[in-house]
């Protein structure tokens, strides 16, 4: 579970201060499948990237799993990263020197998970993606939304409390981009994981449980929808 | 996934820069090898020439010489030197023995006949010794080093070093006359030139006379005396131990005040060798600074093109420490790939060479040097130094790219993330 | 006591030691070179070269012409034959083994005589000592050397000399050479000259025994002793030329 109390973040540009969240409270809990959604520069990546543990809040916390997580060092944030939450990126962010199959593995060998039970993971999680057959390929050599899938693979393959996907369907047309979405929710429904993803396009809206509105730094509302 | 292979993959993703890479690691390693196998060639040369010409492998003086040689040398001969070399060649251990005799002297290569007398218009620098020639064969065997048309002195006879031949146009049958100077007592002989000697010794070849030891014996009024006695030991011989006999022979024989020194203890052998080497050792940080500004600039290049993928890799979770082993290791792998490919290279450079020679003679006038060194020298491959040299070039060139990475493992995740 | 007693015998006192300042420095000099001048001279004698080793001896034979030609003829073993002949200020050694001569020019004349404190230069140079120094009184101007007394003299060379600087003892009574000591440019006492004995021979004082010491060597010292000296002998004249050094 991930609550999300008072938060505020401000960017100071030379002189300027720009305020992306300006007092965000949200509660997300487990197995929910959620988008924010919002126009752009409205804070959707901010606040993504806060729950995500990359970035520092300016103002308030964030609690995950009921752990606080803005006292701690950026390597003690990263090693949360790694065990809690998967990142699903707008453009993929494969490693290209890896294949389909190792770029899912690495995630679990961060975790020194063994041998074994990483072969067992990362076949079991593509094949759930639906790329049985292309393992071993490298990023070059597959499609888009191969591409993310191999990155929603490479996200849940290590049973993470948290998905985000920032804009995950910006970069597929509108049919890949579905069969992703889809692909999401069947995950969220299997394995119980919970999903955040931000979009500004109303047709991934339409795939949300819960739809969250930021505006200017604000959430100016928030209804459950299925 | 191993960070190790992919660290290994990342190099072949620009196989020119990395080629780049290492062809600039390996170029300063093969010089460095290089480098250092002209310095063990020169320290080899070092002993043979030292050995053979100065000071066998081990030197016999009065106790008193090396203290009193510039004042009285003199006064600190060795008396009976015939009975010490009966008494080491006696030894198993020793080869030969032979005694010597060196003074420095003025010689005159001409003059002018005036009322009868031998009137010489200047005088030049030389360096006498008076040597067994004989006795002297298995080591110092001067009749090797005769240019043809000469033979080795008799009584009233010389032999002259090349370059001081060469210098006065001198020939065999000229005669020169020879003055002693200083506390030797002032001795004076008109003497003829049987043989010029083409000593491959620069400093030697210069200025150096050599006489038959009686000669100089008579000459300087010493007869019974020698300045040294040089030992040569037989082949496998450990010189420290038998140096060590040598001492309890001699003494055992009854002959005091008498000085032992193994040649590698002999004067300033080592100093010009040090210095070599310190020269030589600062020269390789000096190459290897610059070639490793090749490893931190194309580290440089390469975090730079990759912010997106450290960004991923930061939110995928690896920590500060774990991306600079990723850079680290890259720079590793090439590193000591190209230690390797120069070491291989600088090897095969140095392994027919150490047989066929370097001629610095024909490079540079080793005669104005004040080097005691020959002016062939045969490059030595030393594997200790040639591992280090490895070694060396390896961690130098991966721990230099620990500038730019540190740097890398500073970037927040979400400032790399947003970079295109 | 009456003043004019008291006059009468400072005037007694004081007498004796105003007779001896009259006379000046540059006159005790005349009065000592006077005593040098004698148109020819032979002798026989050694030469003591000691350092912290032992003593070396060379013997010789000398013979003099004026101030200015002197032949110098070893007469011991290891030098035998071996001459140093000096016409005015030209120093030519002749070596009989090999038969040659060589002219000692330069550097050369620095260096020392068969390792002896005694340089080819010292044998050089005997012009009037009032043409090459001005000469002064040292204060106080007479000193007791080894128990006799001497005036000590101040020497700066005017002209370029082997010595920038000297001091000379010169004994009160007989107006002969006591001691001396050669300095540097920079004033560092480089040699010591004392006469250790005297002979009267022909109505002149002649120094007959006298040690050199290089006071920057250690442990040594050169010393010539004269065993038999003629005042105005008769000498063959040519024996001072370079066509006679063979013979
Ligand atoms: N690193 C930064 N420095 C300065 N300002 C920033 C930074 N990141 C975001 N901002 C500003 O914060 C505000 C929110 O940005 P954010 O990227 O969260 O919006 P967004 O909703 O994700 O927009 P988009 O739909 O275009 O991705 C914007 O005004 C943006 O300009
Ligand atoms: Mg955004």
């Amino acid at each position: 579970m991930v609550k999300v109390n008072h938060v505020v973040k401000n960017y100071t540009i030379g002189k300027l201060e720009v305020h992306a969240l300006r007092g965000v409270d949200l509660e997300i809990k487990d197995g929910e499948f959620m988008s924010i959604a919002g126009p752009s520069g409205s804070g959707k990546t901010t606040l993504l990237n806060l729950i995500g543990c990359l970035d520092a809040c300016t103002g308030g916390d964030i609690l995950i799993d009921g752990e606080s997580i803005g006292g701690k060092k950026r390597d003690e944030r990263a090693l949360l990263r790694r065990r809690k939450i998967g990142f699903v990126f707008q453009s993929f962010n494969l490693i290209p020197v890896l294949t389909a199959y190792e770029n899912v593995a690495f995630a679990l060998s961060l975790l020194k998970t063994g041998p074994g039970e990483t072969r067992e993971r990362t076949m079991k999680i593509l094949e759930e993606v639906g790329l049985t057959g292309l393992e071993k390929r490298f990023p070059n050599e597959l499609s888009g939304g191969q591409q993310q899938r191999v990155a929603v693979a490479r996200a849940l393959v290590k049973k993470p409390t948290l998905v985000l996907a920032d804009e995950p369907t910006a970069n597929l047309d509108s049919d890949t981009g579905r069969e992703i979405l889809k692909l999401m929710e069947d995950l969220n429904r299997t394995h119980g994981t919970t999903f955040v993803f931000s979009t500004h396009d109303p047709m991934v809206m339409d795939f949300a449980h819960r739809l969250v509105l930021l505006h200017d730094g604000a959430i100016v509302s928030d209804k459950a929808k299925k | 996934m191993k960070i190790a292979s992919i660290a290994l993959r990342n190099i072949f993703r620009n196989k020119w820069r990395s080629f780049l890479s290492l062809s600039a690691i390996a170029l300063v390693t093969f010089t460095i090898v290089f480098l250092f196998a002209i310095m063990e060639g020169m320290k080899l040369d070092q002993r043979t020439t030292m050995a053979k010409f100065a000071t066998g492998d081990a030197r016999i003086r009065n106790a008193g010489f090396e203290k009193y040689q510039f004042i009285a040398p003199e006064e600190f001969m060795i008396p009976d030197y015939d009975k010490a070399i009966a008494a080491l060649r006696a030894d198993p251990a020793v080869e030969t023995a032979v005694g010597r005799f060196q003074f420095p002297a003025q010689v005159a290569v001409k003059w002018e006949v005036i009322f009868g007398m031998n009137w010489p218009g200047e005088t030049n620098s030389t360096l006498a010794t008076g040597l067994d020639f004989s006795d002297e064969k298995s080591f110092f065997s001067l009749a090797s080093y005769l240019v043809p048309g000469g033979r080795l002195p008799g009584q009233g006879e010389i032999l002259v070093s090349g370059g001081f031949a060469k210098k006065f146009n001198l020939k065999p049958g000229d005669s020169l006359i020879l003055y002693s100077g200083g506390t030797w007592g002032q001795q004076d002989a008109v003497l003829k030139i049987s043989g010029i000697v083409a000593l491959p010794l620069a400093q030697l070849n210069v200025n150096s006379i050599y006489m038959a030891l009686s000669a100089a014996q008579n000459l300087l009024l010493r007869q019974g005396q020698a300045e040294e006695i040089l030992i040569r030991f037989k082949p496998g011989v450990a010189v420290g131990d038998a140096v060590a006999a040598v001492r309890t022979a001699l003494a055992r024989n009854g002959f005091k005040d008498l000085d032992v020194k193994p040649w590698n203890e002999i004067g300033n052998a080592g100093t010009f060798i040090d210095l070599a080497s310190k020269i030589y050792y600062f020269m390789a940080f000096f190459f290897f600074i610059l070639g490793t500004t090749v490893i931190i600039n194309t580290t440089m290049m390469v975090i730079y093109e990759r912010m997106r993928e450290i960004g991923t890799l930061r939110a995928m979770g690896m920590t500060g420490p774990e991306m600079i082993r990723l850079f680290f290791m890259e720079a590793f792998f090439i590193g000591a790939a190209a230690a390797f490919v120069g070491v291989i290279l600088g090897s095969a450079l140095i392994l027919p060479l150490s047989v066929s020679g370097v001629d610095f003679g024909k490079l540079i006038d080793l005669g104005k040097t004040n080097l005691d060194i020959s002016d062939v020298i045969y490059p030595q491959l030393n594997l200790v130094s040639t591992l280090f040299v490895f070694f060396y070039s390896t961690a130098v060139s991966s721990l230099i790219s620990f500038i730019p990475t540190r740097r890398a493992a500073k970037i927040e995740p979400v400032e790399a993330l947003r970079s295109i | 006591m009456t003043i004019k007693r008291s006059i009468w015998l400072a005037l007694l006192v004081v007498l004796p030691a105003t007779v001896f300042a009259q006379m000046t420095a540059e006159e005790v000099v005349r009065r000592l070179e006077k005593n040098e001048v004698y148109t020819s001279s032979k002798s026989s004698g050694k030469l003591l070269i000691t350092n912290q080793f032992g003593t070396k001896t060379k013997t010789f034979t000398a013979a003099s012409q004026g101030a200015e030609k002197l032949l110098l003829e070893f007469t011991n073993k290891e030098e035998r034959g071996q001459k140093i002949l000096r016409l005015n200020d030209q120093i030519f050694v002749y070596y009989p083994r090999s038969n040659s001569v060589v002219s000692m020019q330069g550097g050369a004349l620095k260096d020392s005589i068969f390792g002896s404190d005694f340089t080819y230069e010292d044998l050089t140079g005997e012009k009037s000592i009032l043409n090459l120094y001005k000469v002064e009184f040292a204060q106080p101007s007479t000193e007791t050397v080894d128990g006799v007394q001497c005036y000590h003299l101040r020497l700066t060379g005017i002209t370029s000399v082997a010595y920038p600087f000297q001091e000379l003892w010169v004994e009160t009574a007989r107006l002969v050479r006591r001691k001396a000591v050669f300095f540097s440019l920079t004033r560092e006492p480089l040699k010591e000259m004392e006469v250790k004995e005297t002979k009267e021979v022909s109505g002149k004082i002649f120094p007959s025994r006298f040690v050199i010491t290089d006071l920057i060597k250690k442990n040594s010292s050169t010393e010539f002793a004269l065993d038999s000296i003629q005042i105005n002998p008769r000498l063959d004249a040519r024996q001072f030329s370079l066509e006679r050094l063979k013979f």
